[in-house]
């Protein structure tokens, strides 16, 4: 018995340490580029692993303006807001169609956007590219914004038809008896009862439109309309013998806070929609 | 009624025709016309868009080396992802299943890479193992082994499998959560019964847990295959590709052809085999995987 419950021990310190170890292999790189974004170029170089010697705060400063950060990040919040706003106002008028009006096709039609989370982005990517260039959206906002939205809305409504429904469709009757129209029960009563719906619909696709890599490269060209995600990118690939390490890394800090600053606060939320999405999807 | 109907319809209409337009025309209408943009030699011009039917595809699979090196590096990635991402998220998973302490700490550190950029994912890793300040080498010097210390990135034979690992890192996390979820959804009494019959806590592992998130790790697996089949990001910004492709993928190969190279067609029917391809292993691995399902 001694010797089980020895074992036992054992095999707990040792799991214990694996989960720290494994913590560890998590958190350090992230925590070296914090350290490293305070450093000079030259501390750096000297003394990769300590803690800077003498903290370079104007490597924000530097990231941010000369760098062109500051730039690509005002650019990345008003894509991702817009893109948000139409998502979720576009996203949630369909899913409540779909979800509490009766008409022919409703099924065919909600099939037809959940479907389309099997298509991978880079399979319809030349004929977007080449259809935005037609219409004159190629390297501008409107192109940017109108793929990001058409990209996201098969996730989206599938996500929040699931919260339609389970609202009690009695509600939306007594409004309409009470002589409100169709548009006002949908406004009045029914989208502020899906609120859980819009936040977990809104926390990914805040994450999957901040982060947004492959669209932005083909639709943007312009170095003035660079999201954070391109800007660093490119950053990263033109570095030369001269290339300012510290802003770069603080560069790098500063695409990763926001979503940091949004994991913590939902981050109950997304492991449960991570889960409830791959689940059902 | 027959008022209230028609009210319906065209609240339905007007409900749904922002949301058909913008998913009709800017996603469902690209996607098909790829299988069409697939058959002709197209420069971009229009003028120089030439039917040639099936000649896109023959050319990729019987007259182009790279397309297989291409295929050869995806399938490394989905082999050793699968060996090391399956075993290692079971784990962790069933250790943060059991009453562990701060369980809800070490999900919230593991599934954090998955909610950073690819690209930032891509520069950390990249410093990771840079030549010169990398974390890598500098930890080989600390514990004697600087003689292994290398350009990781640079050297054809580490390359791959460096951004394999990073690839690791940033995903492990989902799998970790998602198995998570599965063995919490099993009832207690089934490993209360296991104890009862004198069960080690591997053999409860063994058949209990296993048969009983059947159905999420095929679902784990399937996750697995469309997430390395679809790897991009993360070896454009990290390598191009490089050195020399040894770490070119089907779609940095597919990215190059087509906005490098402006071959479109040809670009688009590589697009249409990897999409092929996603459904084709799904479908094989899903058949593999394929075991009488164990009813609570």
């Amino acid at each position: 018995m001694r010797t089980y419950l020895r074992m036992c021990k054992a095999t707990s310190a040792l799991t214990h340490g694996i989960l720290l170890l494994y913590s560890v292999i998590v958190a350090y790189p992230m925590i070296w580029l914090l350290l490293a974004s305070l450093k000079s170029s030259r501390d750096l170089f000297e003394n990769p692993w300590g803690i800077p010697v003498n903290p370079q705060f104007v490597n924000f400063a530097n990231a941010w303006t000369k760098a062109g950060i500051g730039r690509y990040f005002l650019n990345s919040v008003f894509v991702t807001a817009v893109s948000m706003f139409f998502i979720l106002l576009i996203g949630s008028m369909a899913a409540y169609a779909l979800a509490k009006l009766v008409f022919p096709g409703r099924g065919l039609i909600h099939a037809s956007f959940t479907s389309g989370m099997m298509f991978p982005v880079f399979l319809g990517i030349v004929p977007l590219f080449l259809l935005l260039r037609r219409l004159g959206m190629w390297d501008n906002y409107l192109g940017l914004i109108t793929a990001y939205v058409a990209y996201s809305l098969s996730f989206t409504i599938f996500v929040l038809t699931g919260f339609f429904r389970q609202l009690p469709s009695e509600l939306a009757e007594a409004g309409l008896i009470d002589g409100c129209s169709e548009y006002s029960v949908f406004l009045r009563i029914m989208l502020p009862l899906a609120k859980p719906g819009l936040i977990a619909a809104g926390i990914f696709n805040f994450f999957g439109i901040w982060n947004e890599y492959p669209l932005a490269l083909v639709i943007i060209a312009s170095e003035n309309l660079r999201t954070l995600p391109l800007g660093i990118a490119n950053l990263l690939m033109v570095q030369h013998y001269e290339t300012d390490w510290g802003a770069l890394f603080a560069g790098l800090v500063m695409v990763m806070l926001p979503t940091l600053v949004v994991y913590l606060i939902f981050q109950r939320h997304i492991t449960e929609g991570l889960t409830a999405g791959a689940l059902k999807g | 009624m027959t008022l209230n109907k028609h009210h319906k319809l065209k609240a339905a209409v007007v409900f749904l025709a922002p949301a058909l337009a913008l998913y009709g025309m800017f996603f469902v209408v690209p996607m098909l016309q790829a299988f069409y943009v697939a058959l002709f030699r197209w420069r971009g011009v229009s003028i120089a868009k030439q039917f040639v039917g099936i000649e896109n595809f023959r050319k990729l699979f019987t007259g182009d080396p790279v397309f297989w090196q291409c295929l050869s590096h995806n399938l490394m990635f989905l082999i050793v992802s699968f060996l090391i991402v399956i075993p290692l998220s079971l784990f962790f998973a069933s250790v943060l299943a059991g009453h562990i302490r701060a369980a809800e700490v070490y999900r919230g550190v593991f599934l954090f890479p998955n909610v950073i950029s690819i690209v930032a994912v891509a520069a950390l890793w990249s410093f990771v193992y840079h030549p010169t300040f990398g974390i890598l080498n500098s930890l080989l010097k600390s514990i004697g082994l600087g003689r292994l210390a290398t350009g990781w990135l640079g050297e054809p034979r580490y390359a791959l499998l460096c951004v394999i690992i990073t690839s690791i890192w940033y995903s492990l996390g989902f799998y970790i959560v998602l198995l998570l979820a599965g063995i919490k959804s099993i009832p207690t009494y089934f490993y209360e019964a296991s104890a009862l019959d004198g069960a080690s806590s591997w053999q409860s592992f063994r058949h209990v847990t296993i048969p009983l998130v059947w159905e999420i790790l095929k679902l784990a697996v399937i996750y697995l295959i469309i997430h390395t089949l679809n790897i991009f990001g993360l070896v454009w910004v990290m390598t191009e590709g490089g050195p020399n492709y040894h770490t070119e993928t089907l779609l940095t190969y597919l990215y190059r052809q087509a906005f490098v190279q402006s071959n479109f067609g040809y670009a688009t029917a590589l697009g249409v085999v990897v999409f092929a391809l996603i459904l084709g292993v799904s479908l094989v691995a899903g058949r593999l995987m394929r075991r009488e399902t164990v009813e609570l």
